[in-house]
């Protein structure tokens, strides 16, 4: 199925990719964001905070955005 | 719904903004990357035509050349179309999405407010504290005519809402905002994409991250220094406890430009000191004794060195008499047998 993936770290691009039918949050994560901390982002799914087992949907709308992020 | 819905209007008048701006852009290579792919086709026709000539009359090295040359030229059309964006990638947000951003802020902010008016959309952030400095809360204000300019960080407009400005700066009130403008450094492609594809939450939230995110490396001013002052002499930012109040100007001086009076142990700007007798640096009172006595003391030209750590009371100011109680003390301490104090013999003033 597909899903909308926003990432809001580094350059912030928007794209529609493919995921495994009963695919989570975390497995999303772990697989996009490979190393890092889910404690350090704000992870939504349409547009509201997700648990880690929440499980997506097709045309889900997932954004993971820096708690920290530097400004210059 | 109701007809003036200011979210729906906020909405329609983003969509407006976004479609204009993205059919300016694109009126002349609406696909990204089409022209590349175009000419490297052509490419292909050409080596093709070449090669069928080629073969036609008997030229085998050449057919040969040509051939591997047609094979470059059909994987540059496979790379030059990889290049080119996925039409699923979305161009123009609708305006059902942009409206659902704009509905959704009052999950993430505490006070939202649409005014039609002004062309605005204001968020209010949590309140700030950052390294044990607070900051207060911030009005992230985005202008919505901003965006028909361009689609960055510019467009918001950042006003502390309990300004805490750094002392040295006072258009500054947080690190990483000067005269209401964030320099949005990481965040800054982000949130133009953001904004480009009418993902006004995303901008919104970025902005607030970096809004509670201090970089020591490329701030204005550093947390260090925020209620800093500057040296009255040599300009130096200062902590304010690292300040030294000269007695008798009563401006604030940084340990490099403060120096003390032996004679009474008062802190003294080398503005106000004079010299002694003796080449020495004396406080004007002291100098109006030395003039009038027999017994000329001495005093030190020596720079305050390092400041001592105070642990148990903390003054906005140090004076050298809290350090050196009174005269009688000084007195006391080692003499050159003439009853002048040597330079060794006085402590620097203290900063608390």
């Amino acid at each position: 199925m597909k899903i909308l993936y926003i990432n809001n770290h580094g350059g912030g691009f928007a794209d529609h990719i493919e995921v495994e039918d009963g695919s989570t949050v975390q497995k999303l994560f772990e697989q996009k964001m490979p190393g890092a901390d889910p404690a350090d982002y704000l992870i939504r799914v349409d547009r509201l905070p997700a648990s880690a087992e929440q499980v997506l949907s097709a045309d889900s709308r997932v954004s993971v955005t820096p708690l920290k992020i530097e400004g210059a | 719904m109701k007809k003036k819905d200011p979210a729906l209007w906020a909405a329609c008048r983003l969509h407006r903004i976004l479609s204009h701006v993205h059919r300016r852009t694109h009126a002349a290579d609406p696909i990204p990357g089409l022209s590349a792919l175009l000419e490297e086709q052509r490419a292909v026709k050409r080596s093709w035509g070449m090669y069928r000539k080629a073969q036609s009359r008997g030229w085998t090295h050449c057919t040969q050349v040509l051939l591997e040359r047609l094979l470059s030229d059909i994987e540059s059309v496979h790379a030059a179309s990889r290049r080119a964006p996925s039409p699923e990638i979305p161009g123009i947000p609708i305006i059902a999405d942009i409206f659902a951003e704009i509905t959704h802020l009052p999950d993430e902010f505490a006070q939202v407010e649409i005014l039609p008016k002004e062309k605005r959309i204001d968020v209010i952030t949590d309140e700030i504290t950052l390294e044990e400095v607070y900051l207060g809360r911030f009005s992230i204000q985005l202008h919505l005519d901003s965006l028909w300019r361009q689609r960055d960080a510019t467009a918001f407009v950042i006003l502390a809402q309990d300004p805490n400005s750094s002392s040295s700066d006072s258009s500054c009130t947080h690190p990483h905002v000067r005269d209401e403008a964030i320099c949005a450094g990481d965040a800054a492609a982000p949130i133009s994409h953001a904004l480009a594809q009418g993902r006004i939450g995303d901008a919104f939230q970025l902005i607030n991250r970096v809004l509670h995110t201090y970089n020591g490396s490329s701030a204005y001013v550093d947390l260090d220094d925020w209620d800093g002052r500057s040296c009255s002499d040599c300009g130096q930012i200062t902590s304010g406890d690292d300040l030294y109040l000269c007695d008798c100007c009563e401006q604030d001086y940084c340990d490099n430009c403060i120096r003390i009076c032996n004679r009474c142990g008062e802190s003294i700007c080398l503005d106000c000191s004079e010299s002694g007798e003796d080449g020495s640096r004396l406080c004007p009172s002291c100098k109006d004794t030395e003039d009038n006595a027999t017994e000329e003391p001495a005093v030190s030209d020596e720079p305050v060195q390092e400041p001592q750590p105070q642990t148990e009371t903390t003054h906005e100011h140090s004076h050298a008499p809290d350090i050196i109680a009174d005269r009688d003390e000084l007195s006391d301490v080692t003499s050159d047998g003439e009853g002048r104090a040597t330079a060794a013999d006085v402590s620097p003033p203290q900063a608390a």
